[in-house]
């Protein structure tokens, strides 16, 4: 193989390793559970917005609220309904919404579920959001 | 066939030898992939799906940029930086490119140099540093491909830990990213430059890249 060939073949194939790789897969999944959760919560449909919660971060807000999920979650405080930004990445995902939230999201056997949502970045880029709920 | 095994021997071991590392390296990591996702719950991902994801990119391709970056600088180096008695130097009269007569180009091309050689002009230019120029291509390209898969396993971690994802230009500026490049780096130029020193007084017998054995610590430039 001379050494234009072969430069050829490993461009084509870093190159298309590296747009595979870039992002999740079924990434507007994510930005679809983020905003179906909000909608349910703020319509006051506890179940159905529970549905979209991780396994993780049912347990976590039952156990901070002392009261079943389905009545955790419509008293959350949370605020947006729309998806203005998905970064999804492997198995994660950061959806921003239209009104200031942000929601993170892991890939799951049953699709993508919300890890924690109701989030707020803070001043130091390095520290974790703050959020009404998380795992 | 069996001459041209014999005849290619060197390439074939190092490209089987090449394949199995990066096939075992792959079950490995995807292994160890799905490790870290079932300790945080998360779920596991098929080996087709790893294969293609940025986690394996990045392990790859940043141990590819540090080896191509290593044997760029290398052919460089070696045409202006000498070591006495190392069988990887020039002899210590000779730094620098050399005349076209001692190096047969142009006008100085034998009937058998590459045609290139005897052209003259820029593509003789071209053919002079085209190793240099193939090997530094190869390095930029796999360094790029490093850029881009560790940014999205990096904003992968980052998000795990509800933390914001990074651009491209402030991945570039991050800690995560030259560690992963520095500690590559590092690791390449030690041991060219152990190889360099050690084969002074060293010998492997029946090795180009050593001196015959017999050849005293002095010489520089002779191969075995």
């Amino acid at each position: 193989m001379g050494a234009r060939r072969a430069l050829h073949s490993l461009t084509i194939c870093v190159v298309g390793l590296t747009l595979a790789g870039c992002g999740a897969h079924d990434a507007d999944g994510a930005a679809d559970a983020a905003e179906q959760l909000y909608t349910a919560a703020k319509g006051g449909d506890g179940a159905a917005a529970c549905e979209w919660l991780s396994a993780d971060t049912r347990e976590q807000l039952e156990q901070d609220e002392q009261k079943p999920c389905l009545e955790a979650i419509v008293a959350l405080e949370l605020s947006g309904s729309r998806s203005t930004k998905t970064s999804a990445y492997i198995t994660e995902a950061k959806v921003d919404l239209d009104g200031g939230d942000s929601v993170f999201l892991e890939e799951t056997p049953s699709g993508w579920r919300v890890t924690a949502a109701g989030c707020k970045p803070v001043p130091d880029q390095e520290a974790p959001y703050e959020c009404e709920v998380e795992s | 066939m069996k001459k041209f095994v014999r005849d290619n021997s060197l390439s074939i071991f190092f490209l089987a030898l090449f394949l199995l590392a990066l096939g075992f390296q792959s079950l490995a990591g995807w292994q160890d992939f799905n490790n870290a996702q079932l300790r945080h719950h998360g779920e596991a991902i098929g080996y087709g799906r790893y294969l293609v994801s940025s986690e394996f990119g990045v392990a790859m391709l940043e141990n590819w940029q540090s080896e191509y970056l290593q044997f760029t600088l290398y052919v460089v180096a070696t045409v202006w930086f000498l070591q006495r008695g190392s069988p990887e130097s020039k002899e210590l009269d000779q730094p620098g490119p050399e005349s076209d007569e001692e190096q047969k180009v142009g006008r100085h091309a034998d009937a058998d140099s590459p045609r290139w050689a005897g052209a003259g002009g820029l593509r003789a230019s071209l053919y002079s540093n085209s190793l240099l120029i193939v090997m530094g291509a190869i390095w930029v390209l796999s360094w790029l491909g490093q850029s881009i898969t560790g940014r999205v396993a990096y904003n992968e971690e980052r998000i795990e830990h509800m933390q914001g994802a990074l651009s491209y230009g402030e991945y570039l500026g991050s800690a995560d990213f030259w560690e992963r490049t520095l500690q590559n780096w590092q690791s390449e130029f030690l041991a060219v430059g152990s190889m360099a020193i050690l084969a002074v007084y060293l010998r492997q017998r029946g090795s180009p890249e050593s001196k015959p054995v017999g050849a005293a610590h002095e010489h520089t430039g002779v191969t075995g």
